[in-house]
């Protein structure tokens, strides 16, 4: 039996956080989850994960930071946007991330893509 | 030798008016003008007390100004200004100075001049620029010619009433700078001699101010009278310096025409005397801080009259003050037109401006609900989603599964609706404008001059002169040549060349950045522009991505050239924009 995907949720918003926890926990994905940027890169130091969901607008390092540190030092793996925002999705700051999903209560979108970069 | 004879004989040549009054108050001699100008007679003044010519209702004054001249240092007052009255009982505005010429018998010198008609001319100067002050509020084009026509009307009466300069006709030209002429305004005059005689009896009856003798004429408006008609149609060119009264006009000095008159054949001078019909006139140019704008000529066709040095003299100062008032009226005139012009801006730029209120309004109202939005859609997202989960949970038969199935509909419309607001509310495509290319290049160029040198880098640029505008947002360009440049500097770590060309071929900016550094191995060199890659240590390696996505954004397309330990060559094009044309919108 395949060792289940591992996702890692960054993300500021505890109900969002919690959610999607649950949800992908749901389609048979591993969760990790944190609350914000530096928690998050520390996570990537000390486990393996597959895939990220990050949120942009987060105290603290934002979003697009994150996204920066995190492609450079881990450069095959995966990055998915998950925002409220629309305004990054045309700005060639995000182009880094694989996918750029805004937040719906369909998560549909969002399966798709962590599906298709990871299975 | 009689000294006294001597001077008093000659006295009239230096001063006009004049009284010499003796300790007790009376007059003991006086100039000769004042019977001849003022109707007194010798029997009216000699030896009668210097208060008769004072108003009846004012004879006060006559002591307040001995007050004065007793109370001075110098023995003497100048320039009083007051009024006397004439024989006829008409009131005189005049300044006056008095003289203390013997401490031992009091004899007092008084000399005054007649400034009623400037006073008048003043006064209505100053209360008509009072009104227009009023009515600037009111501006209507109407009323403004109606005050320089009163001027003119002013002026003309004052030149031949009876307080005035007493000409018995009056001529007005003025220039018109636009058509190059001296054209023939207005006259004023009795047609006739019989019409004189009529006017004359009538003002010597009841005496008028020239205030009412102006309102007077105003009314009758005669514009077709005699005299009127006379200067119909009257124009004379500006360069005809022949001319009697051009020669007046350029010269600025008056020319007096009699039977002694030098030039008396000259053409134009009996045409002005034919057209006039009268032997002897007067004229005198007007002037304006150095400029002729007009001429008077005055006659005294109906009594006769000789006109006199005094006469010139007093119509030699009226025409100053005559000017200012014209002048000021014309000033007036272009100042209210100004006005106007200046008030329409004004509402056209508030009318602007409060468009531009309003739009800013609107855009940061757009921004408020925009940002509201996006902090909705977050939580919206978690009701939603947490609404779904137990919504799956639940079959019809449940309790709760109307609620549940109530909420996860609606807050699926909401988030239909904030979409909706916010696809409305993205800001407009950046209008893009033409970029020029050597900007960039140049700047780029600055910002890493410490690395280039630090590197011992050598820089090649050769930019075409011409280098026509491309399509492409400018901080695009900046980055795209940022990052390949950087990349070069990085590739060549410490001495060498870096190059970079710009150039437009066939309709395409191509630009070229080589550089001397370690090269791509070709293996990876179709790898270079894939998402992660590099063969760097560290940095991120999204430089290229980066680079060749904003490349194609912009229609424009990238090529690399690599050799191993030789260099790396990038090559952009960028289509030129056709003239004139914009993207975006």
């Amino acid at each position: 039996m395949a060792d289940k995907k591992r996702l890692l949720i960054i993300d500021d918003d505890k109900n969002m956080r919690e959610l999607l926890e649950l949800e992908f926990q749901d389609q048979d994905y591993a969760v990790i989850t944190a609350e914000n940027a530096f928690d998050g890169l520390q996570v990537l130091k000390n486990e393996s994960v597959d895939l990220v969901v990050l949120d942009i607008k987060m105290p603290g390092m934002d979003g697009i930071e994150a996204l920066e540190k995190i492609v450079s030092i881990y450069r095959e793996l995966p990055v998915v946007i998950h925002s409220a925002y629309s305004h990054f999705k045309e700005n060639y700051l995000t182009w880094s991330a694989v996918a750029y999903v805004i937040k719906s209560g369909k998560f549909d979108e969002l399966f798709e893509t962590v599906k298709t970069h990871i299975g | 030798m009689n000294y006294q004879e001597l001077i008093v004989k000659n006295l009239d040549r230096i001063l006009d008016f004049w009284l010499l009054i003796d300790d007790k108050g009376r007059v003991i001699y006086c100039s000769q003008l004042i019977y001849r100008e003022l109707g007194y007679c010798e029997a009216d003044i000699i030896d009668q007390p210097f208060q008769i010519f004072f108003p009846a209702n004012d004879p006060g004054s006559a002591d307040y100004l001995y007050q004065l001249l007793f109370d001075s240092y110098s023995g003497s007052v100048v320039n009083q200004k007051t009024r006397i009255k004439l024989k006829n009982g008409v009131i005189i505005d005049i300044e006056l100075s008095l003289y203390q010429l013997d401490t031992e018998h009091n004899y007092i010198l008084i000399a005054f001049n007649n400034i009623t008609e400037v006073v008048e001319i003043r006064k209505k100067v100053k209360s008509k620029i009072e009104s227009l002050y009023k009515e600037l509020n009111l501006f209507d084009s109407r009323t403004i010619y109606e005050s320089i026509q009163d001027f003119i009307d002013t002026i003309l009466v004052s030149i031949t009433a009876g307080q005035g300069l007493r000409f018995n006709r009056a001529f007005l030209f003025l220039v018109d700078e636009d058509e190059g002429i001296l054209r023939g305004i207005q006259a004023i005059g009795p047609g006739s001699g019989e019409e004189a005689g009529m006017i004359y009896s009538e003002f010597d009856s009841a005496p008028k101010t020239l205030s009412e003798m102006i309102e007077r004429y105003k009314l009758m408006n005669d514009t077709d009278s005699a005299v009127n008609t006379i200067l119909t149609d009257v124009q004379i060119n500006l360069s005809d310096y022949q001319n009697v009264l051009i020669k007046a006009l350029s010269s600025q000095k008056y020319i007096l025409i009699s039977d002694e008159y030098p030039l008396i054949n000259e053409p134009s001078v009996i045409w002005l005397r034919e057209m006039l019909q009268v032997h002897e006139c007067a004229v005198i140019p007007l002037l304006w801080h150095g400029r002729s704008t007009g001429v008077f000529v005055v006659d005294n066709q109906v009594t006769r009259s000789q006109i006199t040095t005094h006469d010139i003299k007093g119509i030699t100062r009226y025409a100053e003050a005559a000017t200012n008032a014209l002048e000021s009226a014309k000033l007036m005139n272009s100042l209210d037109m100004s006005i106007n012009q200046i008030k329409q801006a004004n509402l056209k730029i508030r009318e602007s401006q409060e468009i531009l209120v309003q739009k800013e309004k609107l855009a940061v109202m757009g921004e408020m609900v925009a940002h509201m939005a996006h902090e909705v859609r977050g939580p919206l997202a978690t009701i939603g989603g947490y609404a779904s989960r137990v919504y799956k949970q639940m079959d019809e038969s449940d309790h709760h599964y109307d609620s549940i199935s109530r909420i996860v509909e609606v807050v699926g419309t909401l988030e239909l609706v904030v979409n909706d607001i916010l696809d409305k509310s993205m800001p407009e495509e950046e209008v893009t404008m033409g970029c020029d290319c050597s900007k960039a290049i140049n700047k780029v160029l600055n910002i890493l001059e410490e690395e280039i040198h630090l590197r011992k880098v050598s820089v090649s640029m050769n930019i075409q002169g011409d280098l026509p505008d491309i399509n492409i947002k400018e901080h695009h360009l900046f980055e795209i040549i940022s990052n390949l440049v950087r990349n070069a500097l990085e590739a060549i770590d410490n001495d060498g060349l870096l190059l970079v060309l710009a150039s437009s071929i066939d309709n395409h900016v191509v630009i070229t950045i080589q550089d001397t550094g370690a090269g791509i191995k070709s293996d990876v060199e179709g790898k270079i522009f894939s998402p992660f890659f590099t063969t760097k240590k560290e940095g991120t390696g999204l430089g290229l991505v980066v680079v060749k996505k904003l490349v194609e954004e912009n229609n424009g397309t990238i090529q690399v050239r690599s050799v191993l330990d030789k260099g790396t060559t990038f090559i952009i094009s960028f289509p030129v924009e056709p003239d004139g044309v914009e993207n975006g919108g």
